[in-house]
């Protein structure tokens, strides 16, 4: 079957963004936020409400209610889009929903099926579950019930167990693994929607909790309430709406197992063959990237990805991030909205917290944080546990 | 206890029924040969039907490992510390498992041998490290 995969490179682009500050918000509804979230994107975007045709929702984790109740419904009515919206959907790929529905979203409009696809994502980590039930259930979605809860498997094991073999084959040192964290609450401390604000150094990493050696629990990500929203359309109906959209130039991805036992290189992934798809694209190569906004949901993985999409050789991510390189001022700014390790971890929102800030760097938008003449970025997610590697390449520009 | 209780089928259950009677057993594909892990309805493979079920070695190397300190599920706080990890069987399968003996002697590659374990009320398959990674 021939391929168009090459006619979508700049199709399509992101026009419009929304977002409430990430954190501890007891007397905000995930639906309030959603609400809040998707009607900023749409005045951010300039279409008038009445032209969202399609409206996409992601998974909340905190009550699956939330998702049962049809939520993708509830909130084309409660928006006021009841009549004219023709489709209404949650799309769910877990942590990799940011990027599987930026794609869903462009494949709507190039095809026609849509206009101007909104996309929504709201949890409520902090304050709609207690701190018990937030363990438990990281012990059970994206975990097998026969093959790995009977020993005690969950989130924080999932990564301490990556960050064991990755040392063991690459030789990276603790204090490296934990200025990843440094890195990305230096960038928090310029996001007034982080969670966490107050400057953090390794020694204060290393000195916190171990939870599941050798993760310490400043190493983990923060549970939080969020929601960020984003309009999808054409690059012809982008062009109409604003100097700054921000295009699809290509991606990449591969889905390498359900249950981390069952992953053949929990060193690697499937990044290098997703990468390599991504940047073949959108025809560019990896020194031409001004930002790369990873998926931190813990920091072994930043180190993992800066590897596997060529960034650095394999091995020195570590030093990279711990000589200052992806922090601010540095010369490959990374997750600069301070990530699930700092803004705070909204579940499948904490993904789509970060394209969000992609979008808003390359629409030189991001204020004290701005990377100056950001124009090219790399956004990455995954899912489960880290079942899959989802990469895109956006640019302001169809080079 | 529904968080942590394995979930039966009849394929995961021949593998279940083993443990509790002392045998750490594998399906093995009836038509393309190989072993596969988890149990499944089918080869993952070549999508056979057959499946054959044979006892393991119960010998493998530990791909990586974890001792759990501090905020594990709820049902597993008295375990408190208790070591997981990725054992490499050598009929080439990966799988979870419950690791028991010294905790400092754990390293990833290490020569390992199956075992059972009590762990939240239920045997598992546990192993441990019987010597050093080959060179």
């Amino acid at each position: 079957m021939p391929s168009r995969r090459n006619e979508l490179r700049g199709s399509f682009a992101a026009v419009g963004i929304g977002e409430v500050p990430t954190g501890v918000y007891p007397d905000r509804s995930a639906l309030d936020a959603a609400m809040l979230v998707a009607r900023e994107a749409v005045r951010d975007s300039g279409i008038p409400k009445e032209e969202i045709d399609v409206v996409m929702t992601t998974g909340a984790i905190f009550n699956p209610e939330f998702n049962a109740d049809m939520i993708f419904s509830r909130l084309v009515e409660e928006l006021g889009l009841t009549g004219t919206t023709h489709t209404n959907m949650q799309v769910m790929a877990g942590g990799a929903s940011s990027s599987v529905m930026f794609k869903t979203a462009g494949a709507l409009v190039t095809s026609g099926l849509a206009d101007h696809v909104l996309v929504i994502a709201s949890d409520k980590l902090a304050t709609g579950m207690s701190i018990a039930d937030a363990i438990d259930t990281f012990a059970r979605y994206g975990i097998p019930a026969e093959w790995e809860r009977p020993y005690g498997q969950h989130f924080s094991a999932i990564a301490a167990l990556i960050m064991q073999r990755y040392q063991h084959e690459t030789g990276t040192t603790a204090e490296q693994l934990a200025s990843v964290c440094v890195s990305l609450r230096a960038w928090a401390c310029l996001n007034p929607n982080a969670m966490y604000r107050k400057p953090l150094t390794i020694e204060e990493v290393l000195s916190s909790k171990m939870l599941s050696e050798p993760l310490h629990a400043k190493e983990s990500n923060m549970l939080a309430d969020g929601a960020a929203a984003f309009v999808v359309t054409t690059a012809e109906r982008a062009r109409e709406l604003t100097e700054t959209p921000v295009f699809y130039l290509g991606s990449g991805g591969r889905v390498t197992h359900y249950a981390l036992s069952q992953e053949p290189d929990i060193t690697r992934f499937g990044w290098a063959q997703a990468g390599h798809e991504a940047f073949a694209e959108a025809g560019i190569d990896v020194a031409d990237v001004d930002i790369a906004e990873i998926y931190d949901s813990y920091a072994i993985f930043n180190l993992i990805c800066l590897e596997e999409l060529g960034f650095v050789e394999r091995g020195e991510a570590g030093a990279f991030v711990e000589a200052g390189h992806t922090s601010p001022g540095g010369k490959l700014p990374m997750t600069t909205n301070g990530g699930m390790l700092s803004q705070g971890h909204t579940a499948v929102g904490g993904g789509v917290a970060i394209l969000v800030e992609t979008i808003r760097q390359l629409q030189g938008r991001a204020g004290e944080r701005q990377v100056p003449g950001a124009t090219l970025a790399v956004e990455t997610s995954v899912g489960g546990s880290y079942m899959d590697a989802q990469v895109l390449v956006l640019s302001t520009e169809v080079r | 206890m529904t968080a942590t209780a394995p979930a039966f089928s009849a394929n995961s259950r021949y593998f279940w029924d083993g443990i509790e009677q002392g045998e750490l057993r594998l399906p093995w594909c009836g038509a393309c040969g190989r072993p596969y892990f988890p149990p499944r309805p089918f080869c993952p493979f070549c999508w056979d039907d057959a499946i054959e079920w044979r006892q393991a070695a119960g010998t493998g190397t530990l791909y990586t490992f974890t001792v759990v300190r501090a905020n594990p599920p709820s049902a597993f706080v008295p375990e408190l510390p208790y070591a997981i990890g990725i054992v490499r069987l050598d009929e080439g399968v990966q799988m979870m498992c419950h690791l028991h003996g010294d905790l400092d002697a754990l390293v990833c590659d290490a020569p390992v041998h199956a075992g059972f374990a009590e762990l939240n009320g239920r045997r598992v398959p546990s192993f441990a490290v019987v010597g050093t990674p080959a060179s």
